[in-house]
């Protein structure tokens, strides 16, 4: 059975554009993730060998590209950044796990790229990314309406930025976004246009 | 009306010549002139007509707040409306035309309303023409009659999409105070951004001169130091709209609205220079004296020839200064004091030695025009305690008055941003007495008018506001808020009555003194009241050059000192603001399941149910919509049907307190709910008051996995988790709504369909009713519920998001021998109503209770606590306001009533329907009613439907169908 990404039916029609585009999403749902929190969640993620941070609303990433997001005191989000993600389905097949309670992450995921991003994330969101982009933050938000989380990355001399939300809203997120990049002279890329992880490696 | 010699510090630059016609004749200007500034250099005296009266208008201020300097442009193919010329750049090939005239300009035939205003006055209309025959005929009439441009529905479109920005400090208005306070605060280490409206900042530092430059420079060396700040962001041409909560600012660009997020605020608006009011103060010639400095020194223009100046303040010397360092004759200065203070004395020796002629205790009683329309000539008048000592006076020919006899502080964001005023006398002006936190103001805003205290002023301010930022404490205090003042910069009462009248005190609403005179003898005679019925400060200029006399006149009609009279209500947006602009690309979330293509496909017709869009039905080719949803209620009853309830909130919890916590959040019992079973959750609030049902399940013993209604998944998610942390209570919630998609498969046949995707054991002893399980279907995870919404055997199936649509197919796939058929909304309603369940929010309001909704049997009174116990046991002691009853209607060939329409009893209202469909089951049109009472221990009612016809209905025990539940719960499916 293939897993099929909120962002679906959008591809059906797709138009993809050059990764050189000034503004370009990716959809990346395809990604595994999972999520957990819960009393036990810090030490029970430690214990997989992930590198866990330590303050709420940041994130560290472990040699194995594997994304561990602090959304809060005790509830992480976990992600596979790059193609291979035995790592975190592994993980998530050990529930149940005393302490740690599972949470379900079937989000729409894309990266948001490109010299002319941050004027894109002007006009849909009211958090100010340019002045945080340090690698380690993730930002819980809302953009165009839709409450999402960021994770802002540099790559190079860009910004580039990670973005959940959830599915239902997913579609209309990712339209409204993409007609604003168009507008841009930019638009979404294909999924495989753009070998991008969060660390920047291509 | 002239071009000057090159001036330093200039805005035009005279070397890019511009072409542009105004009413059809051809004019030129230069880049760097506003449309206002390209007329004046070119002696075009007249630039519009006023409102009401058709009077002929020229320019006031200059600053952006005249009605009477609005235009409509044509250029580049689109028609520009209500362009404010004060502030708009001249283009090349621009043509411009006058609004709200009947021929154009000059030859404007409504001019005779002038000649008929004694017929007009303020609130005829109101008097007149309140006869419902012909008051349709009179509003066509002064809608055709009044209004300013045309809009051209065929001029090209752009598009303004918003934006966001954020800084440290934002500080608005770029005159001497706002860049003292820009500088100090970046200095201090902030990130600032400094706005001001005009085209370059430095605002009156350049304009308002006294006849020497010190100043000027000054205030250029400023300019350049902002200019060279890195840590400084100016914006021109953009003006700050209005102030929102956090300190949100919405200013507006030429091209677009930006929402501003600042962290600190700094209002340096300045103040709104005064008119003066006499008799026909509004003719062309007659204008600010801020105004004619404007054009002075930003566009060298000489506004006149020969100048009369009335002032009453130091400003109005210095102006008289100006006229004569730039060629102007000055004819004298009048001053309304009869003791001018020191600060006027001092100008006034200056302007003796070069034989200019000052009168003290004297005033303009009226002026006259000449055949062209604009200002011949003005008699001056003794003054006396605020009145016009004699009407013979001296006249005096001169083509140009300057009025300098007061200032208004802008001080509209302040108080839009919370700011508390006090009205110093010493002053003339209201200032604030207290800021709210993060929010700092300076200069003449907070009655600081010397141009050296203003730097002062903002450079103590704008390092306050980096303090506030960087969270320490401030290294410059608080000094008083009155620097160096030596004089009052405001008259309190520069007006002056006449028998003729014409003396205008709003240009915008052609309102003169006798009409609020005439108001208040009419009883109108609050700030507010008066407002509305004169419409006193409600024209495009909002009340910046007419509130503060309006204020004064009401004070001395009713005897009291203006601070007792109070302000009105200053309301974003502070200046106007383009339909464009606001406009712009808006936000409205859409959620969609996983499905949305799939129904499509089927033929879904889409409905919204709050932010999702689901299908209400699917449409059948050769069948109307009713025949359509009739089917899918048979299918359902007779086979099986299959509906995508994903939107339904979807919540898990987790941890040793999840049943406690559940027990305390609903209404019924859940620990003691076994491992395995669903219940019935009804969600009250405080008052007793139904929020919210659901079903909840018992994963494990301490994990449960619920549902919500579709519109409150997300406000109940955040309650939940307002009231875990309120409760300190050992549980994680996950809210899994749209993580999850959800399926109803209902109908009899539907066990048999299920049976060929699942490995669960749908057997009854294995899954009874209510059961909750746990396996797979088609090959996905799945959590089966059996449910009965319905009324049918049925299991509600959800699954990952990313697997909805392989099972949705599968699932037809594996029904189609049964010709299992998809239902919409619109079946489910009709189905759950046939049997009688209610929706919360549709059978319910923002008062039912459940002992009102018949929902007794879901509530445990015996718990030791459940949000809106102590309520219910009020309520239980009370008789019941009102019941909801199942009826149906005594023919079932009536016309259907419709949700909301009234219940009648003995003639009497006695409730309302809240459901109502026409069953295809039951071949009856049943429905629900809240009804009172007495009507629910009744038999019957009536029902008033559309036309005032009414239909009978009688009350039914609920449910309508299946009262023994034995098909939901079938033991042994076919």
């Amino acid at each position: 059975m293939t897993r099929r990404s909120p962002l679906a039916d959008w591809h059906l029609q797709a138009t993809y554009r050059s990764a050189e585009a000034p503004v370009w999403l990716q959809d990346c749902s395809w990604r595994q993730r999972f999520g957990c929190k819960g009393p036990q969640a810090s030490t029970w993620l430690e214990s997989l060998g992930l590198t866990v941070p330590q303050p709420a609303n940041s994130c560290a990433m472990d040699t194995n590209d594997v994304l561990v997001a602090r959304l809060g005191a005790t509830e992480f989000l976990v992600e596979a950044m790059g193609l291979h993600g035995q790592t975190v389905v592994g993980a998530r097949e050990r529930f149940p796990v005393p302490g740690v309670y599972p949470v379900i992450r079937q989000d729409a995921a894309f990266t948001l790229g490109g010299p002319r991003a941050n004027d894109l994330l002007l006009e849909t969101c009211s958090y100010p990314f340019a002045s945080d982009a340090n690698g380690t933050l993730v930002v819980m938000t809302s953009m165009v309406g839709v409450g999402v989380t960021v994770v802002p990355h540099r790559v190079r001399d860009t910004t580039r930025f990670h973005v959940w939300c959830d599915p239902s809203f997913g579609l209309y997120l990712w339209s409204t976004l993409v007609e604003i990049a168009e507008e841009m002279g930019g638009g979404a890329i294909a999924s495989d246009g753009l070998k991008s992880t969060l660390r920047g490696e291509s | 009306m002239r071009r000057l010699p090159p001036l330093s510090g200039e805005w035009i630059d005279r070397k890019q010549p511009l072409a542009f016609t105004f009413e059809g004749q051809s004019f030129s200007g230069y880049a760097g002139d506003t449309l206002s500034s390209a007329l004046a250099a070119n002696g075009q005296k007249i630039i519009g007509r006023s409102f009401k009266y058709h009077r002929p208008r020229g320019l006031l201020s200059v600053a952006n707040h005249d009605s009477n300097a609005i235009m409509q442009v044509q250029h580049l193919g689109r028609v520009i409306p209500n362009v404010r010329a004060d502030v708009t750049p001249l283009e090349d090939g621009m043509r411009v035309t006058a609004v709200n005239t009947r021929g154009g300009l000059a030859r404007d035939s409504l001019q005779l309303l002038d000649s008929l205003s004694g017929f007009l006055p303020v609130g005829f209309y109101y008097k007149a023409f309140h006869s419902k025959r012909f008051f349709p005929k009179w509003e066509r009439l002064f809608r055709n009659l009044t209004g300013l441009s045309k809009l051209d529905l065929n001029s090209s479109r752009r598009r303004t999409p918003k934006r966001y920005a954020f800084a440290d400090v934002l500080v608005i208005g770029a005159g001497p105070s706002g860049l003292a306070a820009a500088l100090s605060a970046a200095d201090s280490g902030a990130e600032v951004m400094l706005v001001d409206e005009n085209a370059w900042p430095g605002g009156s530092g350049l304009y308002a001169r006294g006849g020497q430059d010190a100043d000027a420079r000054q205030t250029l060396q400023l300019m350049e130091r902002v200019r060279k700040h890195t840590r400084i962001q100016l914006l021109c041409s953009t003006y700050a709209a209005g102030y929102y909560a956090d300190h949100w600012v919405a200013l507006v660009t030429p091209t677009e609205m930006v929402k501003v997020r600042a962290r600190a605020l700094i209002i340096a608006q300045g103040a709104f220079e005064q008119p003066a009011v006499f008799r026909n103060n509004d003719l062309p010639g007659i204008m600010l004296a801020s105004g004619a400095q404007r054009l002075l020194h930003r566009y060298a223009v000489a506004p006149c020839d020969r100048v009369l100046i009335l002032t009453a303040n130091p400003q109005g010397y210095a102006a008289a200064l100006d006229a004569l360092e730039r060629g102007i004759d000055v004819a004298a200065v009048i001053d309304l004091r009869t003791s001018p203070g020191p600060a006027s004395s001092q100008l006034a020796e200056r302007l003796d030695a070069r034989g200019i002629p000052v009168r003290t205790g004297a005033t303009i009683g009226s002026a006259s025009a000449g055949r062209d329309g604009c200002l011949r000539s003005v008699v001056v008048n003794t003054r006396v305690q605020d009145e016009v000592a004699s009407v013979t006076g001296e006249s005096v020919q001169v083509d140009g008055v300057w009025m300098s006899v007061g200032f208004a502080p802008a001080h509209s964001l302040l108080l839009q941003a919370g700011a508390r005023l006090q009205f110093e006398t010493a002053l003339g002006q209201y200032v604030p007495s207290s800021l709210p936190a993060g929010v700092f103001a300076c200069g003449k805003v907070t009655g600081v008018y010397g141009f050296t205290s203003r730097l002062t002023d903002g450079t103590r301010v704008g390092e306050q506001a980096a303090a506030y930022v960087q969270r320490r404490a401030p290294k410059l205090r608080s000094t008083a808020s009155t620097l160096g003042l030596t004089e009052m910069p405001s008259h309190p009462y520069p007006i002056a009555s006449h028998a003729k009248g014409k003396n205008f005190v709003d240009f915008d609403e052609d309102l003169q003194l006798k009409d609020f005179a005439n108001a208040v003898q009419e009883g109108f005679d609050s700030i507010e009241l008066l407002k509305r019925y004169t419409t006193v400060g409600m024209g495009p200029s909002q009340g910046k050059h007419s509130n503060l006399n309006a204020m004064r006149i009401l004070s001395k009609l009713r005897g009291e000192p203006v601070e007792r009279i109070g302000a009105t209500t200053a309301r974003p947006m502070f200046h106007p603001v383009p339909l464009s602009h606001l406009a712009g690309r808006s936000f409205s979330p859409e959620r969609a399941t996983p499905l949305a293509k799939a129904h499509e496909a089927l033929g879904a017709v889409w409905m919204l149910a709050g932010q999702w869009k689901r299908p209400e039905y699917y449409a059948v080719a050769g069948l109307a919509r009713a025949q359509a949803i009739e089917g899918e209620v048979r299918a359902v009853r007779t086979g099986a049907g299959l509906i995508d309830v994903g939107t339904l909130g979807k919540i898990e919890i987790h941890g040793p307190d999840a049943a406690e916590f559940l027990d305390r959040v609903y209404a019924g019992r859940y620990g003691t709910l076994k491992v395995g079973m669903t219940r019935y959750g009804l969600m009250l609030d405080e008052s007793g008051v139904i929020i919210d049902d659901g079903v909840i399940g018992r994963l494990a013993d301490e994990s449960f996995y619920f549902t919500t209604t579709t519109g409150n998944s997300a406000s109940i998610y955040r309650e939940l988790g307002r009231l875990a942390t309120q409760w300190n209570m050992k549980i994680g919630l996950v809210n899994a709504t749209g993580h999850y998609a959800a399926f109803n498969l209902a109908g009899p046949l539907s066990r048999r369909i299920l049976t060929r995707l699942t490995n669960i054991d749908l057997a009854q002893a294995s899954f009874p009713f209510l059961g909750l399980r746990e396996g797979t279907v088609a090959g996905v995870p799945a959590r089966l519920m059996r449910v009965g919404f319905v009324g049918e055997l049925g299991y509600e199936i959800h699954v990952p998001a990313d697997s909805a649509l392989h099972v949705w197919d599968a699932l037809l796939a594996a029904g189609s021998s049964e010709a299992v058929r998809p239902f919409g909304v619109e079946a489910q309603r009709v189905l759950r109503l046939e049997k009688g369940h209610l929706i919360v929010g549709q059978d319910t309001d923002g008062l039912t209770d459940p002992l009102q909704a018949g929902c007794e049997w879901a509530i445990k009174m015996d718990k030791p606590f459940f949000i809106g116990q102590r309520s219910l046991k009020v309520l239980e002691k009370k008789p019941k306001r009102q019941q909801l009853v199942g009826f149906q209607l005594v023919a079932p060939g009536a016309t259907l009533p419709k949700e909301g329409h009234l219940v009648l009893s003995g003639g009497e209202m006695a409730g309302r329907v809240t459901s109502v469909t026409r069953s295809p089951t039951l071949n009856a049109v049943i429905g629900l009613a809240m009804v009172t009472p007495a009507v629910a221990a009744s038999t019957a009612f009536r029902i008033r439907i559309d036309g005032g016809r009414e239909v009978d209905a009688t009350i039914t025990p609920l449910p309508f169908y299946d009262a023994a539940g034995t098909r939901q719960k079938m033991v042994e499916a076919p």
